[in-house]
């Protein structure tokens, strides 16, 4: 994968999330493929500590449902976002089919249509990881690793995906 | 301070919105309450060795915990007795000493006073090493671990206020193969709403709105522990513990929901280490139970309310794991924790978000009461004087207020709600 694949990858799948595509962004998932957001010491073990989101392939699907749900009371009015993704390097795996990409990103949230119009712009700066597998002739995202710089302070309320 | 008079804003079934949203009601309720009486700061293993700390807060005031050379803990202020800085900038760590960043006056792990920079600065008499020690919380007490504290030397005695808790600690406790639990180390959620503090407090047992504000966890939840759908049905209570206390139960097994819900070579595993009567009790009850002011104890975690503002609070929620249990068996308590719990779970963030919202629609000075009438009349007193009602109904939203009217010195006054609820206070005339 060129440096120009693995930042094109990435603005396509956190524009996917921008535009609120779940279905489309949970599609670029391989079958095993797990997405992982921690919480407090961002190296901690994820089968023995709490993550913010720990989401193999049947989580992804329950988050879905939840994404769209009328249920979801914390996304209404529903939270907008912007992401950039900055300083990307392509590590090589162990065999052609399999990259790690790593990128630093800023998502970027704020609650649309609020009546309280003081609503905050919440900007979280994160390091991000990505291991991506080749499946059919096309990448496929084995582990989304996100590290929020605040993953040990306060965290705004998230939208399903982020 | 000059206090106005609150007489008659919080009564059996409702609390005025004062009590929510006048920041002179707050800074009461911080001497009356917060530092008058037993309030949670940390759990014993948050500081397992020599020389850990842990800072937190009483109220608004700073604190460290640490655990000193003699392995006891030490409750300090974390305040300098020179001219007012903090000695310990850090949330955790271990040290030997706390050295304040402005005249390098030097603390130990007990809070003693060491030394200070420059001491030939001052003339004979002007230093008394023994008085300067950092101030300490000298009343804590602990409970399996679970250790509070009190500024105040008139609080009834800690024995006497934990009372009825006990029971429920002891079910949480008694989940472990050991007997012990970690608090914090799996993961802390630290979360802030813009809303009052008692938001929190009734809305940790809060059974009335689960099937409707947590559709999307409960028919989640549901795959695993199929009674969940019929959570409002369930025939579970809530509990008033007294002095502020309370209690609901989420959920009861039988003996064979209880094999239905553990792998059994855990349930023998821990009818082996205690006996089958605590065994089962641990294995059998769920339930979110809250001691008065500022903790909860919930399935997987330890919440930790802490007042900032009249409408700003930051809830801890950290996580819980049991000592000596099979991985597995930790592992799945963290996976069902974070589906339901911080900023992208399941379930706590719609919680949020309606705190939040509560606390915008207190605006509405026009609307002056909080309503929780909800079983008051058919509320039962057992000849101990544990009031109990349906776990949807809200004898623990009524609970801590009690306790609150009478630390606050509050008088209820039960007719100022005759307009609104006719009924109010004829608690006796309906038939349980």
């Amino acid at each position: 994968m060129t440096q120009q694949e693995a930042e094109q990858f990435l603005f396509a799948e956190v524009g996917l999330l921008d535009k609120r595509d779940y279905q489309g962004w949970r599609d670029l998932f391989a079958a095993e493929g797990v997405y992982w957001v921690p919480v407090n010491d961002t190296e901690a073990d994820p089968q023995l500590n709490c993550s913010v989101i720990y989401a193999g392939a049947a989580q992804l699907d329950d988050r879905l449902e939840r994404a769209t749900s009328s249920y979801f009371w914390a996304d209404q009015p529903a939270i907008k976002s912007v992401h950039t993704v900055s300083n990307v390097s392509v590590v090589a795996g162990k065999n052609t089919d399999e990259i790690t990409l790593l990128a630093n990103q800023v998502v970027y949230l704020f609650r649309d249509n609020d009546q309280r119009r003081d609503q905050g712009l919440e900007i979280l700066p994160a390091s991000s990881e990505y291991r991506l597998n080749r499946i059919d002739q096309s990448w496929r995202i084995g582990l989304k690793k996100l590290n929020f710089l605040q993953a040990d302070g306060y965290l705004p309320l998230l939208p399903a995906f982020v | 301070m000059n206090r106005p008079s609150f007489d008659g804003l919080s009564q059996a079934e409702a609390n005025h919105i004062q009590l929510y949203s006048d920041p002179q009601m707050f800074e009461l309720e911080l001497e009356q309450i917060f530092y008058s009486t037993w309030v949670y700061i940390a759990h014993e293993s948050e500081v397992p060795e020599v020389g850990d700390f842990k800072t937190t807060f009483i109220g608004r005031m700073p604190v460290i915990l640490t655990r000193g050379e003699d392995q006891k803990i030490n409750v300090l202020i974390n305040r300098c007795t020179h001219r007012g800085s903090t000695v310990c900038a850090e949330e955790r760590g271990n040290r030997q000493q706390f050295v304040c960043p402005y005249h390098a006056w030097t603390f130990n792990l007990d809070g003693g006073l060491d030394g200070v920079g420059l001491p030939s600065g001052y003339n004979d008499g002007e230093i008394d090493y023994d008085v300067l020690s950092l101030q300490t919380v000298d009343r804590w007490d602990s409970y399996r671990g679970f250790i509070f504290a009190t500024l105040s030397a008139t609080a009834r005695p800690f024995e006497q206020n934990i009372g009825e808790a006990k029971k429920y600690i002891d079910y949480y406790c008694d989940l472990s193969p050991t007997g012990e639990i970690t608090v914090g180390k799996t993961g802390i959620y630290k979360q802030k709403y813009q809303g009052n503090w008692k938001i929190q407090l009734e809305g940790s047992v809060e059974g009335y709105h689960v099937w409707h504000t947590h559709k999307n966890a409960v028919d989640v939840m549901a795959r695993e522990v199929p009674l969940m759908k019929e959570y409002p049905r369930l025939p579970v209570k809530a509990f008033d513990l007294g002095y502020g206390h309370n209690v609901i139960e989420n959920y009861t097994l039988t003996d064979e929901q209880v094999f239905e819900r553990w792998p059994k070579e855990f349930v023998d595993t821990l009818i082996a280490a205690h006996g089958v009567e605590r065994a089962m009790n641990a294995l059998r009850h769920r339930f979110n139970l809250v001691l008065f002011p500022n903790f909860a104890l919930l399935e997987y975690h330890v919440r930790v309310i802490r007042p900032m503002a009249v409408d700003q609070t930051e809830v801890r929620t950290y996580h819980t794991s049991l000592v000596g249990a099979p991985a597995e068996m930790n592992q799945r308590r963290v996976r069902e924790h974070e589906f339901f719990y911080g900023p992208a779970g399941f379930g706590g963030p719609d919680d949020y978000v309606i705190f939040d919202r509560i606390q915008r629609g207190y605006q509405a000075s026009s609307a002056e009461w909080v309503l929780f009438n909800r079983g008051y009349k058919s509320e039962q007193t057992d000849p101990d004087g544990i009031r109990s009602g349906q776990h949807t109904q809200e004898t623990q939203q009524r609970a801590p207020y009690y306790e609150y009217r009478r630390l606050m010195s509050i008088s209820g006054d039960e007719n100022r709600l005759a307009e609104f609820l006719p009924h109010a206070g004829k608690q006796q005339e309906v038939s349980g």
